[in-house]
């Protein structure tokens, strides 16, 4: 009989075989055509065109701002939820169909690392899509931004990230086939968006804003337009950062009972 | 010790009975084929040993352990190739080996595992590009990295050309030679009987026989059929018969009989002796088809 392999030398845990994971995902990500563009592409196209629409306006209920200290912001915020929500629930529809993710069931790679690594992914393409939209906003746009409140900005995102990924396999769960996801995933995804003022500012007083501001997209938008508020107003709203992460929680909590790593055929 | 072993594995999907009671051993170092037809159970009881499937009743060890409690350690002594292709495309062979590898404590070297699989011309390339052959050849070593003591191939050969099958057989064989246990399914009698040490023949949901490729199904002592003619012209009754089983027409007879070396021994002294001319002679033994079909179609 073979010597248990445990006897030889240790399989990397934990962090390092996250942290490698990661490095594969990105590698995989860019690599991919479809994926790369529509999650990069997409948002800095909307802001040049809502940018572009909307040059030197201003804002008359958010006390007469360029409109560009709002947008920029925003596709911010979008270019997160692209990433965290809609590629990520894609790419995890089209691994799990595909017999992907049962393949990797058979790794020893434990099944956290294996959702984490991709989570983890899906917060960098994120963070460096909202930087390039940051960038761009600030050189073409001349966006404002305010270095003390980075910590702030960091938060957010990461907190708006992650709701947005449990929301992403949530949905990516339950959307039964690959030629159903595109669909599902954008169907539940453009109308919040609209609704939610992402792609134009909605006055909070209004009956859309009383409804949305208790779904996870709107109080995300605002948390970072916050961030860039040259108002002086407070930085942080607890109440949306408390909406956005108690729809993450339950997110989280629903996809774990409706994950699937086998196809649904 | 068994590398697998199985006892009264019982599997339904609703009113599907898949596998109704199976019991089988697999030993270690040996390669075992579930043989039968689609739909006989065999992708269901591989799924049950990999770990994916829990089982309705049975008790199944798994180099020594239960698959369904899917314990890490268990998965890195055990390689799977499932019957689709799985592969991420946008890695290159060699990336998609060396990311695989670093999950397991103890793996194979990838270029190693890219020379065992005959990739090397590939090493570079992107998955999506490879052939569907290519990407199975992938497949398996992306099994055998972590250098597996068990391996289950589900179908392995399905939808190869005869030379891309021969080849495959011989990576497989290989693949023994290194220590592996095998475990493969299939649904081809000419891929049992060119590659197990051991069949176990699956129909309907049961196990109506096992054996090794030369007895199966009692293929060492079913009946043999000797045919030959003689002349027309003598009298029949003078031809030596076993008792059972026999008949002639027009001096063309068959016969069937458990003990084909002492009938011909007899038949051929006879035809010495009294001169008689025995023209055609043949003896066949069941071919293994003939013994599949024969336990494939039984079941109820």
């Amino acid at each position: 009989m073979t010597a248990l392999p445990t006897a030889g030398r240790k399989t990397r845990g934990g962090l390092p075989l996250l942290l490698s994971e990661l490095r594969w995902e990105q590698v995989m990500f860019w690599r991919n055509p479809a994926a790369a563009i529509f999650t990069a592409a997409f948002p800095v196209m909307f802001l040049v065109i809502f940018g572009s629409l909307n040059r030197n306006s201003r804002i008359g209920f958010y006390g007469g701002i360029g409109a560009d200290q709002y947008y920029v912001p925003a596709i911010i915020s979008f270019s997160m939820m692209g990433a965290c929500y809609t590629a990520l629930a894609m790419q995890l529809v089209n691994r799990r169909e595909t017999g992907i993710l049962k393949r990797m069931r058979a790794t020893p790679m434990p099944a956290w690392a294996v959702i984490a690594a991709q989570i983890l992914n899906a917060l960098v393409v994120g963070a460096l899509v909202g930087l390039l939209v940051g960038v761009i906003g600030v050189v073409f746009y001349g966006l404002r931004v305010y270095p003390s409140r980075l910590p702030v900005f960091v938060l957010v995102l990461v907190l708006g990230g992650l709701s947005m990924a449990a929301l992403g396999v949530l949905v990516g769960s339950l959307v039964p086939n690959l030629d159903a996801a595109p669909g599902i995933v954008n169907f539940i995804f453009f109308p919040l968006v609209f609704l939610s003022g992402t792609f134009y500012p909605i006055k909070a007083s209004t009956p859309v804003a009383q409804v949305m501001q208790w779904l996870p997209l709107r109080p995300f938008t605002l948390s970072i337009f916050r961030v860039f508020d040259p108002r002086g107003g407070p930085v942080v709203n607890l109440r949306d950062l408390a909406v956005l992460t108690a729809w993450g929680i339950a997110a989280a909590l629903l996809a774990g009972r409706r994950f699937r790593w086998e196809p649904r055929r | 010790m068994n590398a697998v072993e199985v006892e009264g594995l019982t599997k339904s999907y609703g009113l599907l009975e898949a596998v109704r009671g199976v019991s089988f051993a697999v030993r270690q170092g040996e390669i075992f084929a579930l043989l039968g037809p689609n739909g006989a159970g065999k992708t269901t009881t591989l799924s049950v040993l990999e770990g994916y499937t829990a089982a309705d009743a049975g008790r199944i060890l798994v180099l020594g352990t239960d698959p369904a409690a899917g314990s890490r350690s268990l998965r890195q002594r055990v390689g799977i190739v499932l019957q689709d292709i799985a592969v991420q495309p946008y890695l290159t062979v060699r990336e998609a080996l060396t990311r695989t590898a670093a999950y397991y404590p103890d793996p194979r070297p990838a270029d190693e595992v890219i020379a065992l699989v005959g990739l090397q011309p590939q090493a570079a390339t992107r998955v999506r590009r490879l052939s569907g052959g290519q990407q199975r050849r992938l497949d398996l070593a992306l099994a055998v990295i972590g250098r597996p003591e068990l391996l289950f191939l589900d179908e392995p050969t399905t939808g190869f050309d005869p030379s891309a099958r021969r080849e495959a057989w011989a990576l497989v064989r290989d693949l023994r030679e290194l220590g592996v246990t095998i475990l493969l399914t299939t649904h081809y009698m000419e891929e049992a009987q060119a590659l197990a040490d051991r069949i176990a023949v699956l129909a309907a949901g049961l196990l109506v026989a096992d054996g090794t490729p030369e007895t199966i199904g009692g293929r060492d002592t079913a009946e043999s059929v000797v045919t030959f003619t003689v002349p027309e012209a003598i009298d029949l009754s003078v031809v030596p018969l076993p008792t059972g089983a026999s008949d002639h027409t027009d001096g063309h007879f068959t016969v069937r009989t458990t003990e084909p070396v002492r009938y011909l021994h007899a038949l051929t002294g006879w035809s010495i002796d009294a001169g008689i001319a025995v023209e055609g002679l043949t003896v066949a033994r069941p071919s293994l088809e003939d013994v599949y079909l024969e336990l494939t179609r039984e079941a109820p």
